[in-house]
């Protein structure tokens, strides 16, 4: 069971949240030209490290809040969460 | 090659066994090989296998970082099927579904393939309209589809939840006949004792560390155990193409996730299908020894950990009791993860790359065990000819930038969504 | 003459005032409070309980609880039936059904012994290396009566008809194991203020 500490909440067991995937990923400025090889990059292409990932996690079962997550993927530890307009404190 | 057979089984019980020959064999890596298969999973193994037997080339070498078939062939919950909507999804599985009826006797090891068929159960009026639309797809692309009733259902699975009470009524199904299983270990050392004794050198501790790339073109693998030259490289390695991908500089439409499957104690013959209970993330069938094999979702976080965690077995196991409560009584065995390379779009990609020399076989997610005969076909001859064949013209990595993706489950560019 | 195994000294988890009676196999037993099925068959001289998954070997005890190997009984009878139970992890009580598995049609005569007698030609993955010939009969023939001898105890058809509550335990201090050692530390993890818990593995409380 991973224990995700919510930045609202508090530590709380895996089953309070859903996953929203690579944190990484930004999505291309609106209202902006952007050219196909950029655009399905960022619709499909992905890192996909193993080891420290920045992923996004959403507290379906509590404040129903989304944040970001900084978590390794070969030993599931989680190293910071932080809401979604602050940054890691490393 | 020594024969397998009733013969010389007999004829080595009465010497005590002490004269089979070694399935396959340990050699050094030589320096140079006309293909490398970086991968001793089933799709590797397959595809050094088709490469000897179709196509001549049998100077291979396959490079294993662990020991053959350690990986999701493995680990795998041994279902063959072919009940896909989509025309390139299901002509490949379909020409796999022929190849898994020889496959015994092809490779001359018992795979025990069990065409005993599997069953999508349906909960709803509109859900088995779509398995209506499912099934007729299905047949107009020469598949066999059965829609079931309930009546029929509760012949065929008497012990699953038909009363009044139960969450998820069972309206009825879709039936592949010809659906089953098969076992998974016999697949991965039935190819392995074939290619290795049509000279293909099975190298295992190994790891590819790098790759000699040249104006565009590929000339050798730096690995654990030397440097070795060659050609043409095919990358098989499922969960962990990522890692090799990263050292060619390619970014890929993959993440890496995480599968769970459980097997219960073994029991006396209970179930002779495979059911699958799709609105209770639940799939179950029983394996010759007896074990209940249960799976479910994704755990649905990336993960390269092979092992998953209890909140997604407690999940898949309630789903289970849900459609079939009689299990409660039942014992776990033991329970095991697999690192899966689940696509953008949920459909495999077995492509050519940018780069001369170098062919791509991933994306498989969870369904890669059903594919190992036709992908190892089609990848060998990818190889072989340095083009696609007409089953894997579809999978290529050019879709995701066209846009003509396969999705059969239709939710997009999310794959923990499973 | 029952129970003529019995130790006739008083150390231990027996309460001799409490008899039990219980069937194994279709005969008779009696039984103290306390006592696991297998404790229960020892003292009336019962070892002979199960037979090995493949060559039907007989097989009687050998541990002594969890790690007990061979001992696997079908427990209770009809929709509360379970297979697969270790004997020295079943406890005791009054009106328990027990029957041997995987043999027959009895664990004294097991037709299913005849795997032993030809096990050469039964060496662990043999059917790896015969059954292919005809293609048909793997799925029609071989297959069913590999399965048939396979398998251990026998599933319930039936839902459990009994409800179960689960309980959640949260703890800042968690003591595997009850003995004088885990005791001794849960008391002076408490004594510290935490939060003990001690699951313990069976329904009897620990040795002495």
């Amino acid at each position: 069971m991973l224990e995700i500490r919510c930045p609202h909440c508090g530590k709380r067991s895996q089953n309070e949240f859903s996953y929203g995937g690579d944190g990484n990923v930004k999505r291309p400025a609106l209202g902006e030209e952007i050219n196909t090889k950029d655009w399905d990059d960022f619709v499909y292409f992905r890192d996909n490290p193993r080891g420290k990932h920045t992923e996004l996690w959403h507290h379906t079962s509590g404040c129903r809040q989304w944040f970001k997550a900084s978590r390794d993927t070969a030993t599931h530890e989680i190293f910071a969460t932080c809401k979604m307009n602050e940054d890691f404190n490393e | 090659m020594q024969k397998y057979s009733i013969f010389s089984l007999v004829k080595n019980a009465l010497t005590n066994h002490k004269d089979w020959e070694v399935a396959w064999k340990n050699p050094e890596p030589k320096k140079e090989y006309d293909v490398i298969i970086i991968g001793g999973g089933g799709h590797g193994l397959a595809t050094a296998y088709y490469l000897a037997k179709e196509h001549g080339i049998t100077n291979v070498a396959i490079l294993e970082k662990g020991w053959i078939g350690g990986g999701n062939i493995g680990r795998n919950t041994t279902i063959l099927r072919s009940n896909y909507m989509f025309d390139a999804n299901s002509h490949f599985y379909e020409f796999g579904m022929k190849q898994w009826e020889t496959l015994s006797q092809e490779l001359n090891y018992n795979v025990m393939y069990s065409p005993r068929g599997i069953i999508n159960l349906a909960h709803s009026d509109a859900q088995m309209n779509a398995y209506a639309r499912r099934g007729n797809s299905m047949r107009l692309n020469g598949i066999d589809a059965v829609l079931l009733g309930r009546d029929e259902l509760k012949k065929m699975i008497p012990f699953a939840d038909f009363s009044d009470t139960c969450r998820f009524p069972i309206h009825g199904g879709l039936m592949q006949p010809r659906g089953g299983t098969a076992r998974h270990d016999a697949v991965a050392w039935g190819y392995a004792r074939q290619a290795d004794s049509m000279g293909v050198d099975i190298i295992q501790n190994c790891e590819v560390t790098g790759f000699d790339i040249t104006d565009g073109k590929v000339s050798g693998v730096q690995t654990s155990r030397g440097s070795i030259k060659t050609k043409k490289v095919g990358l098989c390695v499922a969960g962990s193409t990522t890692l090799l991908a990263d050292m060619l500089n390619m970014r890929l439409p993959i993440e890496a996730h995480v599968l769970q499957a459980c097997v219960s104690e073994p029991v006396k013959p209970l179930l002779d299908q495979v059911v699958t209970f799709g609105a209770g993330h639940f799939y179950c069938s029983q394996s010759d020894k007896g074990e209940m094999v249960m799976g479910g979702d994704l755990d649905g976080y990336n993960s390269y950990a092979q092992r998953g965690n209890m909140p997604m077995i407690q999940h898949v196991l309630t789903g289970g009791l849900a459609v079939f409560p009689n299990f409660s009584r039942l014992k776990m065995l033991r329970t095991w993860g697999g690192i899966m390379d689940m696509s953008m779009d949920g459909s495999p990609i077995i492509d050519k790359t940018h780069i001369d020399g170098v062919y791509l076989n991933c994306g498989w997610c969870y369904g890669g065990f059903k594919a190992t005969p036709c992908s190892g076909y089609v990848f060998a001859h990818t190889i072989a000819k340095n083009e696609v064949h007409e089953l894997n013209a579809d999978f290529n990595l050019e879709r995701f930038h066209s846009g003509r993706i396969i999705d059969e489950k239709g939710v997009g560019p999310k794959p923990w969504i499973g | 003459m029952s129970n003529q195994f019995r130790t006739t000294n008083s150390i231990g988890l027996i309460n001799k005032n409490k008899i039990l009676n219980f069937t194994f196999n279709g005969e008779s037993f009696q039984g103290y409070e306390g006592d696991t099925l297998a404790s229960a068959l020892i003292a009336n001289g019962v070892h002979l309980v199960g037979r090995s998954f493949k060559y039907h070997r007989p097989r009687g005890f050998l541990g002594a609880g969890v790690e007990e190997p061979n001992a696997m009984v079908q427990l209770h009878e009809g929709n509360r039936s379970e297979p697969n139970i270790i004997a020295t992890e079943a406890e005791l009580v009054e009106g328990l059904v027990a029957n041997s598995q995987n043999c027959w049609p009895s664990v004294k005569f097991d037709i299913g012994e005849i795997n032993n007698l030809l096990n050469r030609f039964f060496p662990a993955g043999f059917y790896y290396k015969t059954f292919m010939w005809p293609k048909s009969f793997w799925y029609k023939i071989y297959e069913p009566i590999i399965r048939k001898a396979a398998g251990m105890g026998i599933a319930p058809l039936s839902p459990d008809p009994d409800r179960y509550e689960h309980n959640y335990e949260h703890c800042d201090v968690l003591v595997v194991g009850s003995g004088p050692s885990g005791l001794a530390s849960a008391l002076a993890a408490a004594k510290n203020g935490a939060r003990v818990s001690i699951p313990n593995r069976s329904a009897c409380r620990s040795n002495q």
